[in-house]
C-alpha cells in the first residue's frame, strides 16, 4: 500500500532533516531511493515536493549546501546545519508525540465502537 | 550503466528551462535528479526521447513549472520576483532612452544628453546592480556568488566612469581606476575560480584572458595625473 500523498504532505520537513541527522549529506535523488528503500516503497518523496521542500530549509538556514562537477552536470549535496540538527531532533519529537497522540485517539474510539 | 552524452544534458537542461523553471539554483537540482534516472533506467537500444519524456512526466501533475510555484510559496523568495520585475523594467527603460538618445544624437536634435545620462544612470545605478544581487541569490556557495556581484559592481563603475568622464566631473580618474582595479582584482580571480572546477574550464580560462586583456588595456588608456 502506497499512503495517499495528502496524508503524508505535512512530514515532508521532519523526513528530509531526518535523513540529513542520520546521514552526513545526501544529494536530492538519493534521498527519494532512500526513503522508497526504508519504507519498502510505501512512502514515495516526488521530485515536485523534494525540492521545495530542500529550498525552504535551505531558506531557513536549517540545510547548508556544496556542490561538486559532473561533467556538465551540478550535484547539489546538502547536510544539516548546526541550527538544522537541532531542529531536527525537535520535529522528529514532535512527530512521535502526534503519532502517539494519534494513536490513543484511534485506540479509544476504537474500543467504543 | 547507460552514460548520458553532453547533447543529452544540453537538451535536457534546455527543456527544463522551457517548462518554467527559471531558478538556476532548481535547474540544476532537476537536471542532476532526471540524469540519475535516466543512467538507471535507459538501455543502449531505447529511444532517448521516450524515456525522457515518460521519466519528466512523473515530476508533475500540470506542467513542470509547478515545482518552481511550489518552491517560491515555501520559500517566501516573492522579494527575488519583485526585484527581478524592477531590473527587467530598468533595463527595458534604459534601452528605450538609449535608442531614443541615438536617433535626437543623429538628427541632432536638443535633449539627447538628457536621455543618454538616464539611459547610463538606469544601466549602472539599478538594473547592474539589481541583476547582481537577483543572481547571487540565485547561487548556492559564496565563489558563485561573488562572480555576479562583482560582474555588476565592475559594470557600473565602468558606466559611471563614462558618464564622470563625460561630464568632466571631479574624481573621474579615479573612478576609472577603480573599474580597472575591480576588474582586475574582484571580477577576474572570482570568475577564474568559480569556473575551475567546470567542465568548461578551457571557456572559462580563455574569457578571463579576454577580461583582464579588456581592463590592462583600458588601465593603459587612463592618463594618470
Amino acid at each position: 500500500m502506497i499512503f495517499p500523498p495528502e496524508l503524508i504532505k505535512g512530514t515532508f520537513k521532519t523526513i528530509v532533516l531526518k535523513l540529513l541527522a542520520d546521514n552526513k549529506k545526501m544529494y536530492g535523488y538519493e534521498m527519494t531511493q532512500r526513503v522508497r528503500e526504508l519504507t519498502s516503497n510505501r512512502i514515495q518523496m516526488t521530485e515536485g515536493t523534494l525540492y521545495p521542500t530542500l529550498h525552504a530549509l535551505e531558506s531557513e538556514g536549517l540545510v547548508t549546501t556544496e556542490t561538486e562537477y559532473i561533467g556538465k552536470r551540478v550535484r547539489k549535496y546538502y547536510s544539516l546545519s548546526p541550527s538544522g540538527k537541532a531542529k531536527s531532533k525537535e520535529k522528529v519529537k514532535e512527530f512521535a508525540e502526534f503519532v502517539s497522540t494519534m494513536q490513543l485517539l484511534l485506540d479509544t474510539n476504537l474500543k467504543a465502537i | 550503466m547507460y552514460r548520458l552524452t553532453d547533447e543529452q544534458i544540453d537538451y535536457i537542461l534546455d527543456d527544463i528551462r522551457r517548462g518554467g523553471i527559471g531558478l538556476e539554483d532548481l535547474q540544476y537540482n532537476l537536471l542532476d535528479h532526471i540524469c540519475c534516472i535516466l543512467e538507471r533506467d535507459l538501455k543502449e537500444t531505447d529511444d532517448f526521447e521516450v524515456v525522457y519524456r515518460r521519466t519528466v512526466r512523473q515530476f508533475y501533475d500540470r506542467e513542470l513549472g509547478e515545482i518552481e510555484q511550489q518552491t517560491i510559496h515555501l520559500s517566501n523568495i516573492k522579494n527575488h520576483y519583485t526585484m527581478k520585475k524592477i531590473m527587467l523594467a530598468s533595463g527595458i527603460l534604459s534601452a528605450a532612452a538609449f535608442i531614443v538618445g541615438s536617433i535626437f544624437k543623429i538628427f541632432q536634435m536638443p535633449g539627447t544628453i538628457v536621455f543618454m545620462f538616464a539611459a547610463m544612470m538606469l544601466m549602472g545605478l539599478v538594473f547592474l546592480p539589481l541583476m547582481g544581487i537577483t543572481r547571487a541569490s540565485e547561487k548556492s556557495i559564496i565563489p558563485e556568488k561573488l562572480v555576479p556581484l562583482a560582474a555588476a559592481l565592475t559594470g557600473s563603475l565602468f558606466i559611471l566612469s563614462n558618464v564622470f568622464a563625460l561630464e568632466q566631473w571631479p574624481g573621474r580618474m579615479g573612478m576609472w581606476l577603480l573599474t580597472v582595479g575591480s576588474a582586475l582584482f574582484l571580477l577576474a580571480p572570482s570568475y577564474l575560480y568559480s569556473g575551475w572546477q567546470r567542465a568548461d574550464r578551457q571557456t572559462i580560462v580563455l574569457n578571463t584572458i579576454i577580461l583582464v586583456g579588456f581592463a590592462s588595456s583600458l588601465f593603459f588608456m587612463i592618463r594618470i595625473h
